[in-house]
């Protein structure tokens, strides 16, 4: 498996040499470590080869962590790359500016090898899947009818490149950030492409990944009156993340997104791909007392919404009731 | 590394973590130092803000490191003296419990001449 290159930044050289040693011992060797945003900017800056990805300190001098995150996500190369932030538990209220300024993931201080493992993974997981979605760009631009890379149907995967669309995991993590208060005002709504098993199966990766992308811009599409953010959870399943009073009529969503899908009946037929059937989900939210297990599961529970489908859930609410 | 710092290992830290040590035993001198200067400074009635944001600062370096090279409580310490003083310097009262702060900080720093 191949080293990820990363770039640790931390202005306590105690614990920049701690992080080293552990990252050292969980096998992580191709660290590069230095004192101050600064100093970070200037390493990106001149290194020859690209990082995979980025361990901030939150509490620095002069600039911090959460600034720097910002820089390094300006700059076109990063605008995706993984960036972890570190935090001590005194600082933690500064994550949710860390999440929205691109940060990814965070770890507290004092280090703890098991949840630093679990963050790598993360990350890991994360290079893979936007090495997987570089290769089909690069087969895309070559008009290959033999696709080199290996996509999963189950697997998530950034389908589109939009600042709306963001990896599922990246989503999951920003949720977990989110204060009570702002949590109440986010709504998770499923999208479930009921036949994308068979168009996985009738066309290669390329042809799959446009056929992904179509349906995530018409989606996009019909909700752009409000804030949103969109991931591809993997199984044709697309999660979205908005205002809670954004979607009043999940049923009219369905119908918009249905006719926005069907003007591109004859793309589809020409293709030999089935018309996507969209089935979307009621809008789910966590409540004021949710614990950290509900929010966990909110994008699970859109998800299982949408592959239930409305006039199913109905249904199967009446049957409670 | 220098005699004096392998004395004071802790029982069991991996030897990937050894060298660490030796950076956090030599930082902990300077930083007794500063928080002597900076606690002087606050008795004299200077510029309290100013320094207490240092100390907390240099009570989350404490506190990052401290449990992981062996000494947890020292790092514990270290966290709650740095919460205490972020949640009143955010509060805009950085003094507001400076009575029960102080021997709090005079703690700390006993606790680090010891590693000395």
């Amino acid at each position: 498996m191949k080293d990820l290159r990363i770039l640790a930044v931390d202005d306590d050289r105690a614990f920049q040499m701690v992080l080293q040693g552990t990252l050292a011992q969980l096998g992580y060797n191709d660290v590069t470590s230095v004192p101050s945003a600064a100093a970070a900017l200037k390493v990106i800056r001149n290194s020859p080869h690209l990082f995979d990805g980025f361990l901030l300190d939150i509490e620095m001098p002069e600039v911090d962590g959460v600034e720097l995150c910002r820089r390094i996500r300006a700059m076109s190369v990063y605008r995706k790359t993984p960036i972890i932030m570190v935090t001590s538990l005194a600082d933690k209220q500064y994550v949710y500016k860390a999440f929205a300024a691109g940060a990814t993931d965070y770890f507290t201080k004092p280090l703890d090898e098991i949840e630093l493992r679990a963050r790598l993974q993360v990350m890991r997981q994360l290079v893979d899947e936007r090495q997987r979605a570089l290769d089909l760009l690069d087969e895309l631009k070559s008009w290959s009818d033999l696709p080199k890379s290996k996509i999963k149907f189950d697997a998530p995967l950034s389908v589109i490149s939009a600042n709306w669309m963001v990896e599922f995991l990246a989503m999951q993590n920003h949720l977990l950030t989110l204060n009570r208060l702002q949590l109440f005002g986010h709504a998770a709504i499923g999208f479930t492409v009921t036949n994308a098993s068979e168009a996985f199966r009738l066309t290669d990766q390329v042809g799959y990944i446009d056929y992904l992308a179509n349906i995530a811009t018409v989606i996009a599409e019909t909700l752009k009156t409000s804030p949103f953010s969109m991931a591809h959870a993997g199984q044709g399943d697309f999660v979205v993340l908005t205002n809670r009073t954004a979607v009043s009529d999940p049923k009219g969503l369905q119908d918009e997104v249905r006719t926005g899908i069907a003007s591109y009946q004859k793309l589809y037929g020409s293709l030999g791909l089935p018309i996507p059937t969209i089935q979307v989900g009621r809008p789910v939210s966590a409540s004021i007392f949710s614990q950290r297990a509900e929010i966990s599961s909110l994008l699970d529970r859109a998800r299982m919404s949408s592959q239930i489908g409305l006039e199913e859930g109905f249904t199967a609410q009446k049957q409670w009731n | 590394m220098d005699s004096t710092a392998a004395k004071k290992l802790p029982a069991g830290l991996p030897d990937v973590l050894q060298a660490a040590h030796q950076v956090f035993i030599n930082l902990t001198t300077d930083r007794i130092l500063r928080i002597e200067v900076l606690t002087q400074a606050i008795h004299k009635g200077e510029d309290a803000a100013s320094a207490l944001i240092e100390i907390a600062q240099i009570a989350h370096k404490i506190a990052g490191v401290a449990g992981t090279l062996g000494y947890p409580e020292i790092g514990d310490n270290a966290r709650a003296l740095e919460q205490k003083l972020k949640a009143d310097i955010a509060a805009g009262d950085p003094l507001r419990h400076w009575t029960t702060i102080a021997p709090e900080i005079e703690t700390l720093l006993d606790d680090l001449e010891a590693l000395l």
